[in-house]
């Protein structure tokens, strides 16, 4: 289990969704979401559609077997 | 191309130490692979070459699919380039501007949702469009779109087939053209051979993102058929009205929806537009129907308004061709 906190470089449409997102030091992570996982903004828990590029997140994940892993809670913007 | 295992391969497709600047491909000339509308009938030979014809750039070319509800007026504005206009009620003129925040986005798409679901999945084109069921190499379920170009090769997204974040190579994916909610109207097929670019496997790049998977043989798409594709110059592209189909996640499942609008901007290695679509609908074509030909220019992939489609550029284009031998 880790902590990545970046910024959303890639929205893949696949279902569930996958995230690529950059880290501050430029590690390239990809994170798998689950069907059921929220989006955490200051207006509350919003859906995955309102996601975008540029969006700075943070995301606890586990290892996923590559180079990144699956979201174990909500995605939460820091924006 | 090389095999890297003896199920899956990767083609170079320009990556390397000059992957980014990569190919120009607005030289004048496009490259067009025609469709086979099924039942054993293939298209015409792959790799044809055309002479650029002249096109208006400012309307882009490109019409609609004939599907029964979709707002065709809103998919003609929709996403117009910067700088063009269409004329203003008087009356709405007038209105005050408004907070953004009274306007969010409740859906997942650009604007207002207007995707039609399609109804009649067993004639073409929606049959060439197929539901992927995703078993990826740590066990995962996920679900794409994919699209025949050939008796058994279905084109799709990079990250569909090979997800960084699951493992690599997916197990196998199950296709199921012309899915309807529970109705396989053709059956399906399991792949578990794959096709990707270095680009994206090993350097992730979304420029790269695309994909196939293979099928065992050629049954399935003999009796569905496939799309043509085409590798257009830039000025062709620009505006141009393309369609979508797609399998989308937060729609009843196996239910396909289309969706059409312009192409806003063009990259040498991606198309961006302002179409509705959702997760689920990676790996869809993005077409171009004209004279009653429809011919794939993109592979959509990645949401986040403008949404934004792998284009298929020479490069791509080549892979496809050798994908489907």
């Amino acid at each position: 289990m880790a902590r990545v906190r970046g910024t959303i470089t890639g929205i893949m449409e696949s279902w569930p969704i996958q995230l690529a997102i950059r880290d501050v030091d430029g590690r390239e992570f990809v994170i798998s979401l689950e069907e059921d996982t929220g989006v955490v903004t200051r207006r509350g828990v919003v859906g995955v559609s309102e996601l975008r590029e540029g969006q700075r997140v943070e995301v606890d994940v586990e290892d996923g077997g590559g180079d990144g892993g699956s979201a174990t809670d909500d995605v939460v913007v820091l924006d | 191309m090389g095999k890297n295992k003896d199920h899956e391969a990767v083609a170079s497709d320009g990556d390397g130490p000059g992957d980014e600047g990569y190919e120009s491909d607005d030289g004048g000339y496009e490259s067009v692979s025609s469709e086979g509308n099924g039942n054993g009938g293939s298209g015409g030979a792959a790799g044809e070459l055309v002479e650029h014809g002249h096109e208006v750039a400012i309307h882009g070319g490109g019409t609609l699919e004939d599907v029964e509800g979709f707002d065709a007026a809103a998919a003609m504005t929709e996403g117009l380039a910067d700088g063009e206009t269409v004329p203003i009620d008087p009356e709405l003129a007038t209105l005050p501007e408004c907070c953004p925040e009274e306007f969010e986005q409740p859906e997942s798409v650009c604007g207002n949702d207007d995707r039609v679901r399609i109804r009649s999945t067993t004639r073409i084109p929606w049959r060439w469009n197929a539901q992927l069921i995703i078993t990826s190499r740590n066990g995962r379920k996920s679900r794409c779109t994919g699209w025949f170009i050939g008796p058994h090769t279905v084109m799709t997204a990079g990250h569909c087939v090979y997800s960084h974040s699951n493992g690599g190579w997916a197990r196998e994916i199950e296709v199921i053209p012309g899915m309807d909610a529970s109705s396989r109207p053709f059956g399906s097929q399991v792949g578990r051979s794959f096709r990707s670019v270095t680009g994206w496997t090993n350097s992730k790049k979304p420029d790269y993102d695309y994909g196939a998977i293979i099928l065992p043989n050629d049954s399935l798409g003999n009796k569905v058929g496939w799309f043509g594709f085409a590798s257009l110059s830039d000025s062709s592209l620009k505006n141009l009205l393309v369609n979508n189909a797609g399998y989308p996640g937060d729609k009843p499942f196996g239910t396909q929806w289309y969706n059409a609008g312009r192409i806003t901007k063009v990259t040498s290695r991606r198309l961006y537009y302002m179409l509705d679509t959702y997760g689920g609908q990676s790996g869809s074509p993005v077409w171009r129907y004209k004279d009653g030909k429809r011919h794939a220019v993109g592979i959509h992939a990645y949401g986040g308004c403008p949404n934004k489609a792998t284009r298929i550029n020479s490069a791509v284009f080549n892979n496809m061709v050798n994908w489907k031998q």
